[in-house]
């Protein structure tokens, strides 16, 4: 196994192997990274074909799977030696998670929809409704609506950001977080995320196949079987 | 942790589906809690009917019959009773009163009933709510609901249907009766009768009036030679020995003797036997009921397990998950139960009132211990049940969801 890798508050897994049982074929290999690392103040995407095992790299480092073998290093924890329920807590107190089909609750506000996780927090809902509306209206989501499923496409994918910046987490997760967008939308969405990196410091890990995405990244990780086939660093530009 | 917001979402988007399974969990309930108050009602209104009834004495046959015509006056045809059995009564030192009963007429439908005149005031629990109690052949009281008022004349007819062409032509003999009271209240259909003397009920069939000719008082002393046979009649003892004493007495081959109350409990022994099988039945109806609808919830609940697995992404514990979807299924159950309770009291009450006014018999159906024993049995039973759909949702694979 190889040796981990941990600098503060980056996301660094080693070693990391996810394996399934396949009828027949006895247990095949969907993840097998060596080494990777996202750090603070930047988006990381991960990128790759469907089936890739893109997707699966990033609930594994969100902790939403537990490896077979490796670890996910954050702060001195290793998520892969955890069990499941500190897995939720490491969850709710570090990451906020973006969907590409939002997976907001439909019959709600927006506001209520950012408070969602104060639900199964500890904290008070009445103490973070101010920090809701703080967050639509930085990520300029009309907060007067009464449900959610009236809002643009886009605006509901903002307020997924905003329900994901609710605890103010060091790392997002996003998966696919522009593929059932238009361009514009995408490309705000896009903005958004790199403004977070940029701006506040977080730790951006997006799994996707969108150009316009994968452009404005730090660092694009191909993902190809399971493996890193390739990996391209570099500062993106802002993204206006 | 607070799963209400999410319960109350999955309310708000499943509302028409809710609110069919709390309509059918309501209706199952009612079926119990209606069968459960109103076979309690008819028990005690026909338990209260008979209250004033202390000790029957009859010609050997059914008592049952026996206690259905004098109590709830319904016609049946039961052997008279030796007049010799009711002179001996008379001279009973330890009964109260002794009264016999006599049937056979009506006015308008509404029994005529011959009786005494301290009979008629103990039914009326010792005193008249109007007017006074008859003192000739030709006076009667009516029951609190007949509509007759004191001072009426009134023509019977004979029988239980419909006045004659001879007794509208002058009344049977020719004879009338004129209202002078009205007696208390009772709750038995005896409300709805007019009561006349008992010499009145035999005069009119032909039998005389048990006095001597000419001899023009009602009530007891009675001429022993001159007195016909009678379906009852009612006696009051003075004591509780003495109502025991007399019921042996009179167990004899001319003359049955017994409580109301040992009837009614053969027949709510009878009644209790059919309310357990259609308990039974009930309970069956309701485990089938929740048990599909909890099937139904289920199905539900799956096609919304991307919300369930979206949340756990967000970090919400198994437990959060499972605590929403036990408080989502129990809410619609309390809710049904709650609903049943309140329809089936409800029914209840309709069926009472119909089959008051059907018997005359007041009963009044009332929720008790039984149907909040039932209820929360049912939220007990409900609130485990609801463990099962908690507890596969909470077990549903998160990322399998999240990938649909």
């Amino acid at each position: 196994m190889s040796a981990v890798t941990s600098t503060g508050q980056s996301l660094a897994a080693s070693g990391l192997v996810f394996t399934y049982p396949e009828a027949g074929k006895g247990r095949m290999t969907a993840v097998n990274i060596a080494a990777l690392e996202a750090r603070p103040g930047s988006v990381t995407a991960l990128a790759g074909p469907s089936g890739s095992g893109k997707s699966t790299l990033l609930y594994l480092l969100s902790g939403l799977m537990r490896p077979d073998a490796g670890s996910i290093r954050w702060n001195g924890d290793d998520l892969a030696l955890l069990g499941e329920a500190r897995r939720d807590g490491w969850r709710r107190r570090n990451a906020g998670f973006v969907f590409q089909n939002f997976h907001l609750i439909e019959e709600m506000s927006p506001e209520d929809n950012v408070l969602v996780g104060g639900w199964f927090s500890s904290w008070s809902v009445r103490g973070l409704r101010r920090r809701a509306a703080e967050l639509l209206d930085r990520l300029e989501v009309p907060r007067e609506r009464t449900r959610v499923a009236l809002l643009s496409r886009g605006e509901q994918q903002r307020v997924a950001i905003a329900r994901a910046l609710l605890f103010d987490p060091p790392v997002i997760f996003a998966d696919e977080p522009t593929a059932s967008l238009d361009a514009a939308a995408g490309h705000n969405v896009v903005a958004t995320l790199r403004r977070l990196a940029a701006e506040d410091g977080k730790t951006v890990i997006c799994a996707s196949h969108d150009a316009d995405l994968l452009d404005s990244c730090d660092r694009v990780v191909r993902i190809d079987h399971g493996r890193i086939a390739a990996t391209k660093v570099e500062i993106a530009e802002p993204v206006s | 942790m607070n799963p209400l917001p999410l319960v109350l979402a999955m309310l708000a988007r499943n509302r028409m589906t809710s609110l069919l399974f709390v309509a059918l969990i309501t209706l199952a309930v009612a079926l119990g809690i209606a069968i459960s108050a109103q076979e309690r009602a008819l028990r005690q209104g026909s338990a209260r009917a008979a209250d004033r009834f202390d000790l029957v004495v009859a010609a050997p046959g059914s008592p049952t019959d026996v206690l259905f015509s004098v109590v709830y006056l319904r016609p049946s045809a039961v052997e008279l009773l030796s007049p010799a059995v009711f002179s001996r009564l008379l001279a009973e030192p330890k009964a109260e009163i002794v009264a016999p009963i006599g049937f056979g007429d009506n006015l308008d439908g509404a029994p005529v009933v011959g009786t005494t005149a301290p009979f008629a005031l103990h039914l009326s629990g010792g005193g008249l709510a109007e007017g006074r109690v008859f003192e000739r052949l030709d006076e009667a009281v009516v029951g609190a609901l007949s509509p007759h008022p004191i001072g009426v004349e009134l023509q019977v007819s004979h029988g239980h249907g419909a006045a004659s062409p001879e007794d509208e032509a002058g009344g049977l003999h020719g004879q009338k009766l004129r209202v002078v009271g009205r007696l208390q209240p009772t709750g038995t259909p005896w409300d709805g009768a007019v009561v006349t003397p008992i010499e009145f009920n035999w005069y009119v069939h032909g039998l005389g009036t048990g006095h001597a000719d000419g001899d023009t008082h009602i009530g007891p002393p009675f001429e022993a030679g001159k007195l016909p046979g009678m379906p009852a009649v009612i006696v009051k003892p003075q004591t509780v020995p003495a109502a025991y004493g007399l019921r042996n007495a009179y167990r004899t081959a001319d003359s049955t003797a017994f409580f109301p109350a040992e009837v009614l409990v053969e027949l709510y022994a009878l009644m209790g036997d059919v309310r357990r099988i259609m308990g039974a039945l009930t309970l069956a109806t309701q485990v089938l009921v929740i048990a599909a609808i909890l099937a139904g919830i289920l199905a539900l609940l799956d096609l919304q397990r991307q919300r369930f697995a979206v949340l756990r992404a967000l970090g919400a514990s198994r437990l959060f998950i499972f605590l929403t979807v036990w408080s989502y299924v129990t809410l619609l159950i309390a809710a049904g139960a709650l609903g049943g309770l309140l329809l089936g009291w409800g029914v209840a009450g309709i069926i009472s009132h119909f089959l008051a006014e059907a018997s005359g018999v007041a009963m009044q159906a009332t929720i008790g211990g039984t149907e909040f024993r039932l209820v929360g049995a049912l939220l007990i039973v409900g609130a485990c049940l609801a463990a099962v759909p908690a507890m596969l949702i909470y077990r549903r694979p998160v990322i399998d969801a999240l990938r649909q």
